[in-house]
């Protein structure tokens, strides 16, 4: 990580682990490509980085 | 969103799902015997209201986590291939799509997905907080 920041010069921000980030996909994706999909409020899309333990201010939409 | 421009949305993703290279007003028109005119105005809407990202030459650039532009990133099931918008997005193909298969990144990473289990584990980097998402949403 350090290396790739490093070559990158990109500032740090969030790590989480692919598989994280697959089970959050299930759930931030989920009926994405059907017509009636409404996207989350903030506050449910907080719920669903709360249920994949991405809390904190990185995470927060307030 | 209006009814019409989540028809839109619906025949946005299912052209890219279905491997459709250039998403674009005149290929949604075709798809769902829509006004093209209407579909552009659509389009541009969505775009508006952050669901989809346009190109320039106003053809759909991303419908998260598809990319409607080659990436470095890819999902693939069996013979079937998706370009997505970032690291994150190509596992996430796999997940909404509902599919085992491998997920491309830069420098060779190759992850594969199994009944839910991502190998060989590793980390996704995300440069940009999820309130900012959508200030630079090509550089997020």
């Amino acid at each position: 990580m350090e290396v790739w920041l490093d070559r990158t010069g990109h500032a740090r921000g969030y790590t989480a682990s692919a598989q994280t980030m697959y089970e959050l996909s299930r759930d931030w994706y989920a009926n994405r490509m059907d017509e009636k999909w409404q996207p989350p409020t903030a506050e449910e899309a907080e719920a669903i980085f709360r249920r994949h333990g991405l809390i904190g201010e990185f995470w927060s939409l307030g | 969103m209006t009814p019409f421009e989540r028809k839109v949305r619906a025949g946005i993703y299912a052209l890219l799902s279905d491997g459709v290279e250039i998403v674009d007003a005149g290929a949604v028109a075709e798809s769902g015997g829509w006004d093209r005119g209407r579909v552009a105005a659509a389009i541009r809407s969505l775009a508006d209201q952050h669901r989809i990202a346009v190109a320039e030459d106003e053809s759909v650039w991303m419908a998260h986590p598809f990319s409607g532009r080659s990436t470095p990133y890819r999902a693939s099931i069996g013979e079937r291939t998706w370009y997505a918008t970032c690291a994150w997005d190509a596992l996430a193909i796999l997940a909404m799509l509902d599919g085992d298969g491998e997920a491309h990144g830069e420098n060779g990473l190759v992850w594969t997905v199994e009944a839910g289990r991502v190998s060989p584990g590793g980390l996704v980097h995300l440069v940009v907080p999820a309130r900012r998402f959508w200030d630079d949403i090509e550089f997020t």
